[in-house]
């Protein structure tokens, strides 16, 4: 207890907001160091399959666990936990149990890394966690919940922000779709059995990204955006049709992962019909956020955290456009089942969703340190290399998709395809180092920014 | 509208309750689980073969990894 004080107080003021800013940069290196070792045996099969803990069955789901719930969740909490309470009028109700949340979750995310290293997996994509982990993830969801609750419930200004809104779904949603998603009342399996299993899960996996990624980094936008150009929100209406069309459509969309399976008609008749319905939810924040911004692209460039929070824009508005458009079923017949799905992944999860997170980071960290960022360089550097490797990455793995689609309908047998996609696993595993090395260059800029930075005091 | 904390997480939670009974409780509880005229039992080699590639439930502690090795 007296290490986590004199934590706390060595974090200073904003120590919350601190913790999970530097438990994002970590987790973003760790994940994508595992990211690369996966691309590494699309290359070469036999690359490091003789050391057990990283085999690629192993390495895939570390990835993706540590970036949804390592990188990106935490990287948007910690933008959370400093506009909350601001722009509420308050204190955030405890900065020490912040921390003490943002060092539980570290100690989780290293549980769970074990957990999957060592083969202990309960086999449902993003649900893979072992039950002991699932649990310490929603007490770590009741922990923000209390804490984000609280400060609502202390403060003084009446009229709740739009980000607030974004956040405080975002959290309890998902804390109550992860129970669910995750068969907590079945500990020995975490699953159903059978079709009704795969549909529980499509509905919690996509909702992982559409009730807790999205409604987090609408909430950054919502808050960065208009203070970086100084203009007020453009609509007040259309931030209620966007905040409530997402929860509407968002969770109907699961089973479009499904199509090809027995699961009812109706149902996926619902999917289809609302993963284009998403156009809208989508749209509306987006005409939202850009006419508030319009004729200030200048102020954008200016501010680097703004810079990755707009780029987040866009990059949501390619991923809505491809989602809709993979859900139709004669799409998928060729999208299905192939690496247009992980094309599409990147670019929703890494280019929307984390790039956002990233521009919350840099544009709180001179706010929370009281000094200007340790290098606006690197900052940049990192915004390239990242842009650069994702979208790279995201063409040709959606050419990749294309070829082993078309290969697949026309009956062509795995290995004659194999050689053919080789080289574009070279071009990603290439991609994967810019956002490698992104991911490196924004731990050192961030550690260097919060503990050792030269930099004379802004207030 | 005005979006209080109640209407914020209250309307969150109940859509979400319609949406799950919806999506998810009506089909797991209409499913037909009846086996279909092509269904048989597995053979021990296929029961075998299920149990290490397909079980969906977590290893105990006193079980191999691999257990072929």
């Amino acid at each position: 207890m007296a290490s986590i004080v004199a934590f706390t107080e060595h974090l200073g003021s904003q120590a919350a907001a601190k913790a999970f800013t530097l438990t994002s940069a970590l987790w973003f290196a760790f994940a994508t160091s595992f990211g690369m070792i996966a691309a590494g045996y699309l290359i070469a099969p036999d690359f490091m399959s003789n050391i057990e803990f990283i085999q690629f069955g192993r390495v895939r789901p570390i990835h993706v666990n540590l970036v949804l719930f390592g990188f990106v969740t935490p990287g948007l909490l910690a933008a959370a936990l400093y506009y909350t309470p601001r722009l509420l009028r308050t204190q955030l109700y405890s900065q020490r149990l912040g921390v003490i949340t943002a060092m539980l979750w570290n100690l989780v995310l290293i549980v769970g890394v074990v957990s999957l290293g060592m083969g202990y997996s309960q086999g449902r994509e993003y649900a893979e966690l072992p039950w002991a982990v699932d649990m310490m993830i929603i007490g770590l969801f009741g922990l923000v919940i209390f804490n984000l609750f609280m400060t609502v419930h202390r403060r003084q200004e009446s009229i709740l922000y739009v980000s607030i809104w974004y956040a405080c779904a975002a959290v309890i949603l998902t804390a109550v779709g992860y129970c669910l998603g995750n068969v907590i009342w079945k500990p020995d399996s975490g699953a159903l059995l059978g079709i009704p299993d795969a549909i529980l899960l499509w509905f919690y996996g996509h909702n992982i990204f559409g009730l807790l990624l999205t409604p987090l980094a609408l909430g950054v936008a919502y808050y960065v955006l208009p203070l970086a150009t100084r203009s007020p929100l453009y609509s007040h209406t259309l931030s209620l049709i966007g905040f409530w069309s997402l929860i509407v459509v968002y969770t109907h969309v699961g089973t479009h992962h499904l199509l090809q399976v027995p699961v009812p008609t109706w149902l996926k008749a619902i999917s289809i019909v609302d993963s284009v319905a998403m156009v809208i939810p989508v749209m509306v924040f987006l005409i939202n956020i850009w006419f508030t911004v319009k004729g200030k692209l200048g102020d954008i460039h200016a501010d680097i955290g703004a810079k990755f929070v707009f780029t987040g824009t866009i990059m949501y508005f390619f991923a809505n456009i491809q989602g809709s458009f993979m859900a139709l079923p004669q799409v998928q017949r060729v999208t299905h089942f192939n690496n247009w799905v992980v094309a599409h992944a990147h670019l929703g999860v890494l280019a929307f969703a984390g790039i956002t997170a990233l521009g919350g980071l840099y544009f709180i960290l001179p706010k929370i340190t009281k000094k200007p960022l340790y290098s606006r360089y690197l900052a940049d550097l990192q915004y390239w290399l990242i842009l650069i490797g994702v979208s790279v990455m995201t063409v040709d793995l959606t050419i990749v998709g294309l070829i082993q689609g078309n290969a697949w309908l026309n009956g062509e047998t795995i290995y004659r395809v194999l050689p053919e996609i080789h080289l574009y696993y070279v071009i990603r595993a290439s991609a994967g180092l810019f956002i490698f090395a992104g991911a490196y260059l924004g731990l050192y800029n961030i550690v260097r920014t919060l503990f050792f930075n030269p930099g004379a005091a802004t207030e | 509208m005005k979006m209080t904390p109640t209407v914020v997480i209250g309307g969150a939670l109940v859509i979400l309750t319609v949406i799950v009974l919806l999506m998810v409780a009506w089909p797991y509880s209409t499913a037909d689980m009846t086996p279909s005229e092509i269904y048989r039992e597995r053979t021990d080699v296929e029961k075998a073969g299920f149990k290490i590639y397909h079980r969906q439930r977590l290893r105990l502690l006193s079980q191999p990894v691999h257990p072929g090795h």
